[in-house]
């Protein structure tokens, strides 16, 4: 049974903008947003996921999104250095529940950026890491030095999908699915040479944030919008929930973002 | 020409740093050489490389080494000569 870290939306809405979803004219709705994490929380629950809550803080809308919290491996865990002040406010109170939670709390160097499972996911061996927009390539070497494992480090070059869980997925056959674009010709070719099944993504249904999803072993919770990926991962035998996810989307996430595994690894 | 050495590290072969940082130096009109490179032996383990890059002019030196940055280079301490 998987063990999950979520925030409820107490405090969420657009208040800065740092991606390209966000604008302060267009802000989300309050209870439509909470409609629909509670939607995501029951979901979770129903597949049989164990979910744990830090409590929200004012002034830090985007703690609802727990997957740039850090990245938990074993009982190791690594909190995010956020690019952004608006969210570095965020990392402290993370850190302290994870501490609190019986994990060992490793600190990259404050020069380096690196915002946790948001940029960081396993797929077979390796630690897939992104690049660019939030997290610094230089973090990715701490990161694999920490948890000793193999980083594969990959561009991201659209800013629509700023954080690398928001265009790749893997997948735990050691497939995935990911939306090419979204990385250089060198992030894409190394992906391709270190996932086996990799099942494209339409652009229509990236916009959707169709790989923000959350798999547990054969059911994946993902955003609405997506009927092709879900087809095509049906085929595979896996189960798809698709959700309503519109209200974080205005702020450029989904259910993944929702969502830090606990931990992502038991080991490596 | 004017010189600089730069040092990369990490998982840089799996990701293809090392390919696309040589591609940029050479599209960028720029040459180089490898002066050391150690692999690493296991799975997990992190390479590195120095690379002495020469270009034309040092604007055009300085601007590709910002972008090499970008990819995870450093200076590396016993650098830059001109020729």
């Amino acid at each position: 049974m998987r063990e999950l870290l979520l925030c409820p939306p107490d405090h969420y809405g657009i208040e800065y903008e740092i991606n390209p979803w966000m604008s302060r004219e267009r802000g989300a709705d309050a209870p439509v947003a909470q409609a629909q994490w509670k939607g995501l929380h029951a979901k979770l629950r129903e597949l049989h996921a164990t979910i744990h809550l830090v409590e929200p803080r004012p002034k830090l809308p985007d703690m609802v999104f727990t997957a740039n919290a850090g990245l938990a491996v074993g009982k190791k865990f690594v909190p995010s250095n956020f690019r952004h002040e608006e969210r570095a406010g965020e990392a402290p109170f993370f850190a302290s529940w994870m501490e609190a939670k019986g994990y060992e709390v490793v600190w990259l160097p404050k020069g380096l950026y690196f915002e946790g499972e948001g940029d960081a996911l396993f797929g077979g061996d390796a630690l897939f890491c992104g690049y660019k927009f939030r997290s610094d390539i230089n973090s990715h070497r701490a990161v694999a030095e920490i948890f000793d494992c193999l980083t594969i480090s990959v561009e991201l070059v659209d800013p629509r999908f700023y954080h690398l869980d928001t265009c790749f997925c893997p997948l735990p056959d050691g497939g995935a699915f990911w939306f090419p674009a979204a990385f250089d010709e060198y992030g894409q070719r190394a992906i391709r040479e270190h996932v086996g099944d990799l099942i494209d993504v339409a652009e229509s249904e990236a916009a959707h944030f169709s790989c923000n999803a959350v798999v547990l072993e054969h059911e994946i919770v993902l955003p609405e919008g997506a009927p092709d990926l879900v087809s095509k991962l049906q085929d595979r035998g896996y189960k798809c929930h698709p959700l309503p996810m519109t209200e974080f989307l205005k702020a450029g996430g989904a259910c993944k973002c929702l969502t830090m595994f606990l931990p992502q690894r038991e080991t490596v | 020409m004017v010189s600089e050495i730069i040092e990369l590290r990490g998982h840089i072969i799996d990701s293809l740093t090392l390919p696309k940082v040589l591609d940029q130096i050479l599209i960028r009109g720029a040459t180089f050489n490898i002066v050391e490179f150690k692999i690493g032996q296991k799975r997990v383990d992190q390479s590195s490389a120095r690379i002495e890059i020469t270009a034309p002019t040092r604007p055009v030196l300085d601007e590709l080494v910002h972008r090499l940055q970008e990819q995870g280079a450093e200076i590396s301490r016993a650098a830059a000569s001109p020729k």
